[in-house]
């Protein structure tokens, strides 16, 4: 039960894009279509995972006995964008039709403050390896709806008389804005 | 205590530039060599612009589909070369060329056929009895062109013609694909000196009754021109041969209906008086009687006169005739 | 329960201004225009020259290819000219034989003929339809040949007659069968001998009683008589298969994938009259109606008449705002009078200023009723917002190929949009772009 909530409240009470305001670039950049989107969001959920659980191991066994906790940020950011490589190499000798698949997405990610910040933000709440594994899975689960959805309405966007001024990113941002108080709906469901 | 913390910083970045070292060797993927050239060529932002999902997918792409066109809005035009090299085929949007619409027919010069009242848009209204306008190569003007064009270079104007912003167009001949009445047409970009705005194949005489503006096929610019270099066929408009064409502007003068317009304005020419033998050459090839002065005597320019056709500097004997700067 | 399909509407009926009016035989006009491209497929060859002596029913063009169908003189006379001009279909030039009429009428030597039509044999009646021209008459212009020759694979077991006339305005349908039942029952009897069938359907709107009394007198116990419910589009080939067998056509296929051949009343009876009596098709039955007209008329008009004779025919015009050839749903509109009756020419209407809309079109306000009515339960909401984007490749995936261009939903929509021209232009870009691209 305690999972499910920490997934549900990851992925809608505290959505990654809606609430915190994080990863809003690929959020924008990445949402002109629908199977870009998803795209986007399949590597989002691969290296979010991945990357809280090699963040998570590196503070819990070197960060914290050798008292570098103040050198969080900079290691991790480190650590994120070297196992990125990692991964897209790996999985480019391994799976190529994955790698075409998301392959493409992967650079995108490297500097992608949400997957920083939710390796900072588990050992910010305390987590434990499983627990930070299961936070990742329902932050980057919500970061890929949100991207489906707002692809889904920028999609239908496309359709209408939208003003000069309001046309491309300002229109994006305002639909955004008002899913945003949508997903504040969500708020006090999980404590 | 510092020193420790660049240690481990560095020792953390040294262990991932190992692993990462390893990997590259052992998860070794060979690719199309040519691949990895066309994408150091693109300019490597991965915005998104060209539709692919980054630079790399795009270079795929352009590999991979001989179709895919150069639709990155942000590279250099040297590169888009280098790239065609190597791809060992021209790609379409390289810069040079430009769009030229062939018709001046407005609302007020053609005749309607009907009251269109669907869509906006050319390609919609051709489908209704093959378009209001009652000349069959006349500009629509519903701005389908303008709709079209992904670098904001085509405009309608007030008297609902487009007009081709040449600082803007790059040559990619969206618009020239989506006329319907196929009257936009790709052009070098310093080549079109004089252009015909009309490319009508009706008789004269049909073209007489419905257009004001529309070629007649009179010959008056064929009959002009000191170069030869517009010719006119039965039933056809009249055709300009850019690379003879010189600008001079005769036959702009003389068209009846205003359909041939200058697209440069050149430099008039001048004499340089102590060169001069008064020899009236000049005054002899000038088809407009622009030289003016006595035997003998150095001559001088009517600079209302002049319209820079160039043949008196190639006919002087003494040099003396420069164009004016 | 009541045999019909799914969407369609119930158009206002305006049949009555001619429903009932016998049909005459239009005089003789000094000049004759035949387009060479006056069906679907590849335009024909004309085989005379300038100058030359023709005769009423000879040959003038001939079939270029399989889907092509041969011209004949609707009259006697010289030719006057071979060159373009203006096809009420396209509104475009395009080429044309244009006959000068002597005033004689005569027929070509050995024509009209009487012969037994059963005794030809099939093949032969088959190259006979293609010589004579005939095409669909309910306006499709369909070449009738191909439709009679189908692949073996594709086994036909039910013939439909299509005398349902679902367009609100023309009855050149209904009139042919209450003045010349049997020519249709004979034509379709012909087709069920070449098709070697024993069973057919003749389908008639309930909006023509005296039709379908005339016909149920007439008509063979092989031929079974359907009154249809009275509703929009009920003639279309999709929608009159599914209500009379329940079968589907797949998208993208034939009638012929389930078996089933529609053909128009006026088609057969001008089979019957190529089989019978060897006539081409040189003349055809047009409603000319409308409140714009002075004397609506149903008129026996040969094919190549102008339209500014066939006005003056029928009096003249009042108030006009919109001259159509076809019904108000289907038919195209026409900017000159100098346009000649072709072969698919139904009905030639006069709408005037009070029945046209002229306010334009505004946005869609996603109210549904296109959804609801669209008798191929199509998006046409969708297909219309993405047709004003020319996204067409979008529109595939809202099975935009589909669309059978009915009008239905430009007929109730609210805001007044011009769907069926939004489809139109969606389809247009589709072909072209397969056409560039070649995929």
């Amino acid at each position: 039960m305690h999972y499910i909530v920490l997934i549900i409240g990851a992925a809608l009470v505290n959505n990654f894009v809606f609430s915190r305001f994080l990863g809003i670039c690929p959020f924008l950049g990445v949402s002109r279509r629908t199977e870009t989107a998803i795209g986007m969001g399949i590597a989002v959920i691969f290296v979010m995972t991945l990357a809280s659980i090699v963040t998570w191991v590196i503070d819990y066994y070197l960060l914290i006995p050798f008292n570098f906790v103040y050198m969080r940020t900079i290691v991790f950011i480190l650590v994120i964008a070297a196992l990125v490589q990692l991964v897209e190499m790996i999985i480019q000798k391994v799976s190529l039709p994955l790698y075409q698949a998301l392959g493409i997405y992967l650079p995108l990610i490297t500097t992608n403050c949400a997957v920083l910040g939710v390796s900072l933000l588990n050992i910010q709440l305390k987590y434990n390896l499983l627990e930070s594994c299961i936070f990742a899975i329902g932050a980057s689960l919500g970061f890929t709806m949100a991207l489906i959805i707002f692809s889904g309405i920028r999609e239908d966007l496309d359709l209408n008389d939208i003003p000069e001024a309001f046309q491309g990113t300002p229109i994006a941002l305002i639909t955004a804005g008002i899913l945003s108080l949508a997903f504040m709906g969500f708020s006090g469901l999980v404590k | 205590m510092t020193l420790l913390a660049a240690a481990l910083l560095g020792g953390i970045g040294l262990v991932c530039a190992l692993v990462l070292g390893v990997a590259a060797m052992t998860f070794a993927v060979e690719m199309d060599p040519r691949e990895k050239l066309v994408l150091d060529l693109l300019p490597g932002a991965n915005c998104g612009a060209c539709g692919y999902a980054g630079c790399a997918a795009f270079a795929h792409a352009l590999l991979e589909n001989p179709e895919t066109e150069m639709v990155c809005p942000a590279i250099h035009e040297n590169d888009v070369k280098k790239i065609s090299e190597i791809l060992e085929r021209k790609l379409a949007s390289l810069g040079g060329m430009i769009a030229s619409v062939c018709c001046k027919g407005t609302v007020k010069d053609v005749a309607d056929n009907y009251i269109y009242e669907g869509p906006l848009e050319c390609r919609a209204a051709q489908l209704i009895a093959g378009g209001s306008k009652a000349c069959a190569y006349g500009c629509l003007g519903l701005g389908t062109c303008e709709q079209v064009c992904p670098f904001d270079a085509i405009h309608i104007g007030e008297d609902h013609l487009p007009y081709v912003d040449k600082e803007k167009c790059t040559g990619c001949g969206k618009c020239v694909i989506a006329c319907p009445r196929h009257i936009i047409r790709l052009a070098p970009f310093d080549l079109p000196k004089c252009e015909v705005r009309c490319i009508s194949k009706d008789s004269p005489k049909e073209v007489k009754k419905i257009c004001s503006t529309g070629c007649i096929g009179c010959m008056a610019c064929e009959q002009v021109c000191p170069f030869n270099a517009v010719t006119v066929m039965k039933n056809s408009a009249a055709r300009i041969t850019h690379t003879k064409c010189t600008g001079c502007g005769l036959c702009v003068k003389v068209c009846p209906v205003d359909v041939i317009e200058s697209v440069i304005e050149l430099k008039k020419a001048s004499i340089l008086k102590d060169k001069c033998n008064g020899c009236s050459i000049c005054s002899q090839v000038c088809p407009v009687d622009a030289p003016k002065g006595e035997l003998k005597n150095p001559y001088t320019i009517d600079e209302a006169k002049c319209m820079g056709c160039g043949i008196c500097i190639d006919k002087c004997p003494k040099k003396a005739i420069e164009k004016r700067l | 329960m009541k045999k019909t399909f799914k969407g369609g509407v119930h158009l206002l009926e305006e049949n009555f201004l001619v429903s009932s009016k016998t049909i005459v035989d239009m005089p003789l006009c000094p000049i004759y225009v035949l387009p060479v491209h006056q069906h679907v497929g590849t335009p024909c060859k004309p085989i005379v020259r300038q100058g030359d002596v023709v005769k009423k029913g000879q040959q003038i063009a001939e079939p270029a290819g399989y889907v092509s169908v041969a011209i004949h003189a609707p009259t006697s006379g010289k030719i006057k000219e071979i060159g373009p001009k203006i096809h009420p279909l396209t509104g475009r030039k395009s080429l044309s034989v244009v006959i000068e009429s002597d005033g004689k009428d005569e027929w070509v030597d050995g024509l009209p003929l009487n012969r037994d039509p059963f005794s030809i044999g099939r093949e032969k009646l088959v190259t006979m339809i293609q010589s004579s021209g005939i095409v669909g008459l309910g306006g499709a212009t369909f070449p009738t040949h191909v439709k009679l020759s189908p692949s073996k694979e594709k086994k036909i077991d039910t013939l439909i007659i299509n005398g349902v006339e679902c367009d609100s305005h023309v009855a050149d349908d209904h009139r042919l069968m209450v003045e010349h039942p049997e020519a249709v029952i004979s034509g379709a009897k012909v087709i069920m001998s070449i098709l070697g069938l024993n069973r057919s359907i003749i389908a008639i709107g309930k909006n023509k009683p005296d039709a379908i009394a005339i016909i149920r007198e007439k008509v063979p116990p092989e031929i079974q008589l359907e009154p249809l419910e009275v509703k929009y589009p009920q003639g279309a080939e999709r929608q009159l298969i599914k209500t009379l067998t329940g079968r589907d056509t797949p998208s993208g296929g034939l009638p012929m994938d389930i078996g089933c051949l529609v053909h128009n009343a006026g088609t057969c009876a001008a089979i019957w009259n190529a089989a019978a009596y060897g006539i081409p098709l040189i003349e055809r039955i047009t409603s000319v109606t409308g409140h714009g007209i002075v004397e609506p008329k149903n008129i026996r008009v040969k094919i190549g008449t102008l339209l500014k004779d066939v006005i003056e025919f029928c009096g003249g015009i009042k108030n006009p705002a919109k001259i159509l050839f076809g019904g108000p749903m289907m038919g195209i509109a026409q900017y000159s009078l100098d346009v000649p009756v072709i072969k698919g020419t139904s009905g030639i209407v006069v709408l005037t200023q009070d029945e046209v809309s002229k306010s334009s079109y505004t946005a869609c306000i996603a109210c549904g009723r296109c959804v609801d009515f669209c008798p191929m339960q199509l998006n046409p909401s969708m297909l219309s917002r993405l047709g004003e984007k020319s996204m067409w490749e979008k529109a595939l995936n809202f099975n935009l190929l589909d669309c059978i261009e009915c009008g239905v939903c430009s007929y109730i929509c609210p805001s007044n949009r011009p769907i069926k021209h939004f489809i139109r232009h969606l389809k247009t870009l589709e072909r072209e772009a397969k056409s560039l691209y070649g995929k």
